[in-house]
């Protein structure tokens, strides 16, 4: 694929020119995945046929054919494969700190945006909870636990989810059958189904599936937070623990022993914070061994309040 | 390890779209149409501590841990527009508001500003008020403004004990160098999304010199690789230079891909042994039977012939 097509060649006959073209829309996916640039604005003469990419900001941008050329764009199948592999040498681990969570839901909007989910739509979900009794409620966010014994990927029969060498659960849409046996076998709720068309679906047309992102998502599937490993391959922290206000996620490496909060950017010693906190993961009796940890809501940073009360409102049943 | 089992993931019984709408609409309506009351006791208040360089200072240490993430470095536009935080170093809010002010908004917050009321000391809530109000020329700071010295620092690596002596020096304005004396220096060891500290109250001597032993339980990579950065902490009076030193201290990494093992969350290729034999055993039986009974059956009609 990194054959580079010189302009007689485009010229001589339709054939190679329509490849030119295939490839020139590949580029453009390119930049959507944030692999590809588009260059070399000079080297080839106008034809005077535009064509419509989407830019790495997310803006539709109408170039000249001639002017697309593919630079380094990752094909599907090397997606599918470094996908499945993982990451070596690292064990991603999250921490989210209860007590600065105020539900301002920054973490669900930047991951819906990126995975086109619509906003019914949850990889990670702020919840209210209490621990029964005269307990005080507060806000949790939940993501994918990413087990490390994960009920999940044994289930499948088609082998589409799956565990990579880096501690996260991914799903291959592509692969998947929609069967929703994960679903079931999830004890944390943490996947959700296509049940409709998704969110744009025009607009993610011609864009190469990339197993990392679950973009573009496929009506009749299954969906799960990714840990953005996509942002993880490019050394960046994802986008629900940057994109958070308060400083409620911390992410990092548990082979390095560290992580770092998304909002101040302050690294700590990993096992240090969870010593120091309490923290626990949720269900341990279920022997799933969660990827994510919860330091305690104790000091508090905001109160409690939801649609104007403190009180968590019970359900009837 | 705590039992949560009491933990009731319990979703309160409304769709949820229009729960994320409702409240969407909410954080907003309470952030831009909720107004500051401030009390008139409060404008014309009186600092119980002086403002000086020093305490400005201190005072922006505890702003960039605790209030960039929504206001930004005042007066760079960096706030955060979504939730309606101010630009602090704006002039429309300067004018606006005393340092009186400044300090009791930051103690009872708005909004979706928090309290920081119990969060900090009273002296060190003014030292952020004066920060804040450090960006207003007519604010009175008594003092002397500190200088950023021409400061460097030097590494030298010991192998044999795992330490790292840092030699700090200030060379000024007439080019003769003197040892910075008496400062901290913090090291630091690099990890993937930043740098974590390792080093705790570490000061340079009289001759600028600073030994630090490195710890022996900071993981490295799969050879023990490390990169030791080392700075000074009061950047302000010594500048940000660093220097970076790479060893190899670390605790070696032993990586497994866990991906190898037989697990019964595996993939086909990867089930264990002990299920591969049930399984094809179970199977292989049931196909055994079928076929005897079968065989057998074929035998009782020939003989009936």
């Amino acid at each position: 694929m990194k054959r580079k097509n010189k302009p007689e060649n485009n010229n001589k006959n339709k054939t190679s020119r329509r490849e030119f073209l295939k490839k020139g829309l590949l580029a453009g996916a390119g930049t959507v995945l944030g692999g590809g640039v588009v260059g070399s604005f000079n080297a080839f003469a106008e034809s005077g046929d535009t064509i419509k990419v989407l830019g790495p900001d997310g803006k539709v941008m109408s170039v000249d054919k001639s002017h697309l050329k593919e630079i380094g764009a990752r094909t599907e199948k090397q997606m599918q494969k470094e996908g499945r592999d993982g990451i070596p040498g690292r064990k991603w681990v999250k921490v989210i700190d209860l007590s600065k969570c105020k539900n301002a839901r920054m973490c669900m909007a930047a991951c819906q945006n990126a995975h086109q989910l619509r906003p019914d739509q949850h990889h990670v979900n702020v919840l209210r909870m209490d621990r029964g009794g005269e307990t005080a409620p507060f806000f949790m966010p939940k993501p994918c636990q990413h087990c490390d014994d994960p009920p999940c990927t044994k289930v499948c029969p088609v082998d589409a989810t799956f565990k990579r060498q880096d501690g996260l659960v991914l799903i291959d849409n592509e692969r998947c059958i929609g069967c929703r046996f994960c679903i079931a076998a999830c004890p944390y709720s943490a996947r959700i189904f296509n049940w409709t068309e998704p969110k744009d679906a025009e607009k993610y047309e011609d864009v190469e599936y990339n197993v990392e992102l679950n973009v573009p998502q496929k009506k009749g599937t299954v969906s799960k937070c990714l840990f953005s490993a996509d942002l993880l391959r490019i050394d960046k922290m994802p986008y629900c623990v940057t994109a958070c206000p308060n400083g409620v996620y911390w992410f990092g490496d548990e082979n390095e022993n560290a992580v770092t909060n998304g909002t101040t950017k302050e690294t700590v010693n990993f096992k240090k914070l969870l010593k120091d906190n309490a923290a626990y993961v949720l269900m341990p009796e279920l022997g799933t061994e969660p990827r994510v940890y919860y330091l305690p809501e104790k000091d508090r940073m905001f109160p409690f309040v939801y649609e104007g009360s403190t009180e968590l409102k019970k359900d009837k049943h | 390890m705590i039992n949560h089992k009491n933990i009731t993931m319990k979703y309160i019984n409304i769709n949820r779209k229009v729960t994320a709408l409702l409240f969407i609409l909410m954080t907003f309506s309470t952030s831009l149409n909720a107004q500051w009351n401030i009390p008139k006791e409060a404008k014309n208040s009186i600092p119980p501590v002086e403002a000086t360089y020093k305490t400005v200072e201190e005072g922006k240490v505890l702003f960039q841990k605790n209030c960039i993430s929504c206001h930004g470095i005042p007066g760079k536009g960096e706030n955060n527009k979504a939730i309606n935080a101010t630009d602090l170093g704006d002039e429309s809010y300067q004018l606006k508001h005393t340092v009186g002010e400044v300090f009791y908004q930051f103690n009872t917050g708005m909004g979706a500003m928090p309290s920081f009321k119990n969060r900090f000391s009273e002296e060190e809530k003014w030292h952020i008020a004066f920060y804040v109000k450090s960006f207003d020329n007519s604010f009175k700071i008594s003092g002397e403004r500190i200088k950023t010295l021409n400061a460097n620092l030097k590494m030298s690596i010991n192998d044999s004990d795992k330490t790292i002596k840092v030699t700090a020096t200030v060379t000024d304005d007439n080019g003769s160098i003197n040892a910075a004396a008496n400062t901290k220096i913090n090291f630091y060891v690099k990890r993937i999304f930043g740098n974590m500290p390792v080093s705790e109250d570490i000061k340079t001597n009289e001759d600028g010199i600073a030994v630090f032993k490195f710890p022996d339980d900071i993981p490295g990579d799969e050879k023990g690789k490390i990169k030791i950065i080392a700075g000074f902490e009061d950047t302000d009076r010594y500048g940000k230079n660093t220097e970076t030193a790479e060893v190899t201290w670390g605790k070696v990494l032993h990586y497994e891909n866990p991906n190898l093992k037989r697990t019964l969350w595996g993939s086909n290729k990867r089930v264990p042994v002990w299920l591969l034999i049930t399984y094809l055993s179970v199977t292989l039986g049931v196909w055994f039977v079928i076929f005897y009974v079968a065989f057998q059956i074929t035998r009782i009609k020939n003989a009936g012939k």
